[in-house]
């Protein structure tokens, strides 16, 4: 059954219809969240309320051929709200890059505690969690979403740009430089594909 | 293409959401070029990267509404997903077999099962009593079975109370005799009781009076002068 299937049977009064529509977006929504604010309770609280705005605006959408651009918007947005609500505390979590001491380069904690206590041990999922977080935090917050909204949430240029309100050529912009950037941060941790394969 | 006008379109190629004829000219582009060639495996190397971060799984499970469905239309939704809408004819049909079972019904149909036979009898009038072998008809048999049943009932409870009552008297002349025994004992021992205290007080009367005698003599010897 389609989102679209799922959101006329909900309009129609068939209200349980509600429930498949969000487990079947709650995790997707969740690790959203999850990339942009890095906070695992923080993008429970919002994966809710994403849920529980969509069900009271159901109604305010238009096309529910555009239910997932939608969705995004509402998460992205109670995102933005959040990282407002937090801008006055620390949100980012740079205060935990530390310097390297052998060639001065900023490199993020778990890279050196890895190095320093299993030198010949894989980088762990949590671990690759964390650079790259520390990595796309340090990018500006309009370039961040629009990488997290298309390499994990796999929205198309045209999605996001709907999501986000942008023209869809600021868009492809912000992805361009946004990997750039990337690039350029992975390059100073010296962090390569092998890298994060293999071993450090 | 100039690589300046390349460069806008590597990210949708990246992407696979390039259009067909930019495709074209891009690729032709970077088949001779470096540089663009370069700058776009390292974006490909870049969201390689970024893919390294796997999805986590949120370990809840959100319930934002409940059920308001009935049982009745759910199952409904259900069997009307098994069983089809008949259709008018089928309908029809349905309606013919209903109408059937009920004159069957009131034609007081019996249909019953014996050593592998359906028997189906139909009758304007319910079904009269069966014989059995006796010569009687079922329900005298049943009577006749209910009063005997209630003749041995009250048999088996007069042999109980006989079988009480006997008890209960034997234990009673046991119980006498038991007592009478006691009795006789109990004159025995307060006679043999008695007897030994006569004798008691015959002896200790003899034992004082010979005391008083010797106490006399002791006397009479210690006031008797010297001589």
């Amino acid at each position: 059954m389609t989102d679209q299937d799922l959101i006329e049977q909900l309009i129609a009064g068939n209200r349980d219809r509600f429930n498949l529509l969000v487990w079947k977006w709650e995790k997707p929504i969740f690790n959203f969240a999850l990339r942009y604010i890095g906070d695992h309770d923080l993008a429970r609280e919002i994966t809710q309320k994403t849920f529980i705005r969509v069900y009271k605006n159901l109604k305010n959408l238009k096309e529910a051929s555009r239910f997932s651009s939608w969705l995004y918007q509402i998460a992205a947005n109670l995102c933005k709200d959040e990282i407002k609500k937090r801008s006055s505390r620390e949100f980012l979590s740079i205060d935990r890059i530390h310097e390297n001491s052998e060639n001065g380069h900023l490199m993020p904690k778990e890279l050196i505690d890895n190095e320093s206590d299993h030198p010949d041990r894989a980088l762990n999922q949590k671990q690759i969690g964390a650079i790259i977080q520390k990595a796309l935090n340090q990018l500006p917050e309009e370039q961040r979403i629009v990488i997290i909204m298309k390499e994990y949430q796999g929205l198309k240029f045209r999605e996001i740009a709907e999501a986000l309100n942008e023209p869809l050529n600021t868009v492809k912009s912000r992805m361009y430089y946004g990997l750039n950037g990337l690039k350029k941060i992975f390059e100073k941790w010296h962090i390569t594909e092998e890298v994060l394969n293999y071993e450090v | 293409m100039k690589c300046e006008e390349v460069r806008p379109f590597l990210i949708e190629l990246l992407y696979d959401e390039i259009a067909d004829e930019d495709r074209e000219l891009v690729r032709a582009h970077l088949s001779h070029c470096e540089k663009c060639q370069a700058e776009f495996a390292s974006l490909k190397s870049t969201s390689n990267i970024l893919q390294k971060w796997e999805e986590v799984d949120p370990q809840f499970k959100l319930v934002l509404v409940t059920e308001t469905e009935s049982w009745t239309s759910r199952l409904k939704e259900l069997f009307g997903k098994i069983i089809p809408d008949p259709g008018l004819g089928l309908r029809r049909f349905g309606y013919v077999l209903a109408g059937v079972f009920l004159l069957l019904a009131i034609a007081n149909t019996e249909i019953s099962y014996q050593n592998g036979n359906f028997r189906i009898r139909m009758a304007l009038f319910p079904a009269k009593q069966e014989m059995t072998p006796t010569g009687l008809t079922t329900a005298q048999t049943e009577a006749l079975i209910k009063k005997i049943q209630q003749e041995n009932y009250y048999l088996t409870q007069s042999l109980i109370a006989q079988s009480e009552a006997r008890l209960r008297n034997e234990w009673a002349a046991s119980l006498t005799e038991l007592n009478k025994t006691y009795e006789q004992q109990r004159l025995k021992d307060l006679q043999l009781i008695g007897s030994g205290l006569v004798n008691l007080e015959r002896n200790t009367f003899q034992r004082i009076k010979n005391t008083n005698n010797s106490i006399n003599e002791l006397l009479r010897y210690i006031s008797a002068p010297q001589k």
